[in-house]
């Protein structure tokens, strides 16, 4: 075992010099969704066996296929530069720890999700939805799939609610299934999604309104309700 | 976490499927500018664009094919090596070691060669003296001299005996190098170099009419000439 392997990166400041590719550049870009598959495969495979095999080249390998990506999502939550990027640095160190013993399948999604959960953390901690940014609007409509009110406490565990939204999902029609979770997943600002797929905005909220009910339905419908 | 929270973190578990699909058509109507909202408008996208890049297949071997002609026609495929340029794949010597004669220091001086004599700069004897790998190319400026007088290295003699040592098979061309000229500004120029080993050194003899001083060059301040930039071939 070398000497990398017994340390790690251990703290924030390591991280951000070894992810040598400032993410601040994707606010400007679109480049985070340029993943195509094959290529894709075998970076992330890649990536995934310098993680496993304890290398500190594996955060800036991934920082610099997933950094921009990673920042985009965090940035749509936050609105905050300091706060994506801060969150982007702890996504590495997540992802250190993560694998092994996890070995995933998409690396994008898999850090997309560590990023995204941080975000919401760091959403809450900072009250940040006084910046305006998307993740005040995007609750409030999620509470409207919520059975029983946005006031209802709820007693669902989180993988069991995560089971039931897959189940939800891939009862819907495709495109609006993306639109979904472009809106809830992505964190994309309605603009942002109506040129992304070329789709009046109007029809962009038409459709994640019907989807919310049907959520809620749903939820319902699978005991989801308190 | 209020419920909404939950909800939102709950919905991070998508499955990777779900959201693969969701990438391939953002990322395809990135790609090409279409507008598939979902991923059967995105196949037939992508069958469009399959079709697009056959028929532009096709287009870039035809026009590939009148150029083959048109260079044989003007003789171009025969002269491939035209615009060769040499850079030494093995160990390489450019400089003089530091702590060798020459070394920090602009190359010596040296008595101009008679012709039929080659003459070394000290540097570049004492850089051949201490290496025993008989693998290194010592990239060298060979400067030519006809009875003692220097030669230009773009006249036609130089060239000439350029033209002589490739036909021996002897890694030889132009270098560039630079010096200063007018307010301090640098001024490129070439000179006859080569990356010879230690073999062909020492049995490195010109033809009659000449001499050679051979010796590691410089620019105008003082550094090497790196010999990553390697030697055209091409004597033009």
């Amino acid at each position: 075992m070398n000497e990398s392997s017994k340390n790690g990166p251990s703290d924030k400041e390591a991280l951000t010099e070894l992810a040598n590719e400032s993410p601040i550049d994707a606010a400007l870009t679109d480049s985070a969704h340029e993943l195509s598959d094959s290529t894709h495969d075998s970076k992330d495979e890649h990536i995934i066996d310098l993680f496993w095999n304890r290398s500190e080249s594996a955060i800036g390998e991934a920082s610099r296929e997933y950094g921009r990506y990673c920042y985009s999502i965090s940035y749509n939550i936050l609105r905050s530069m300091e706060d994506a990027e801060e969150c982007v640095n702890d996504t590495w160190l997540r992802t250190w720890n993560a694998i092994p013993p996890q070995r995933p399948g998409k690396l994008a999604f898999f850090v997309g999700r560590i990023v995204r959960n941080l975000s919401l953390d760091k959403f809450r901690s900072k009250k940040a939805k006084r910046r305006g940014g998307e993740m005040a609007p995007m609750l409030e409509e999620l509470s409207e799939a919520i059975p029983g009110g946005p006031d209802t406490e709820s007693i669902v565990l989180g993988k069991e609610l995560g089971r039931v939204i897959n189940d939800f999902l891939r009862t819907l029609p495709e495109t609006a299934c993306n639109l979904f979770l472009a809106r809830y997943w992505h964190s994309m600002p309605i603009a942002e999604m109506a040129d992304t797929f070329g789709v009046n905005p109007n029809n962009i909220k038409a459709s994640l309104f019907r989807t919310r009910g049907k959520l809620k339905e749903f939820l319902e419908k699978e005991g989801m309700q308190p | 976490m209020s419920k909404a929270e939950h909800l939102y973190e709950a919905i991070g578990e998508a499955d990777d499927e779900l959201l693969e699909r969701l990438e391939k058509v953002m990322a395809l109507r990135q790609s090409t500018g279409a507008i598939p909202a979902n991923e059967e408008e995105a196949r037939s996208a992508t069958d469009r664009k399959k079709r697009r890049t056959l028929w532009s297949a096709a287009a870039a071997s035809l026009l590939v094919a009148a150029a083959a002609i048109l260079l044989v026609v003007n003789g171009g495929l025969f002269d491939l090596g035209k615009s060769a340029v040499y850079t030494a794949s093995g160990p390489v010597i450019d400089r003089p070691a530091d702590n060798l004669p020459g070394g920090g220091t602009a190359p010596g001086m040296t008595a101009a060669p008679q012709n039929g004599e080659t003459v070394y700069d000290e540097a570049v004897r004492a850089a051949v003296e201490n290496n025993a790998d008989p693998q290194t190319e010592y990239f060298v400026a060979i400067d030519l001299f006809a009875s003692g007088i220097p030669l230009e290295a773009d006249s036609a003699e130089v060239k000439s005996e350029l033209k002589r040592l490739l036909d021996l098979g002897l890694n030889v061309g132009y270098a560039e190098a630079w010096a200063y000229e007018g307010a301090g500004e640098q001024k490129p120029y070439r000179y006859a170099a080569g990356f010879l080993t230690a073999q062909q050194l020492e049995q490195l003899q010109p033809s009659d009419s000449y001499g050679y001083a051979l010796r590691f060059a410089t620019n105008g301040d003082g550094t090497p000439v790196s010999a990553d930039n390697g030697i055209r071939t091409d004597l033009n």
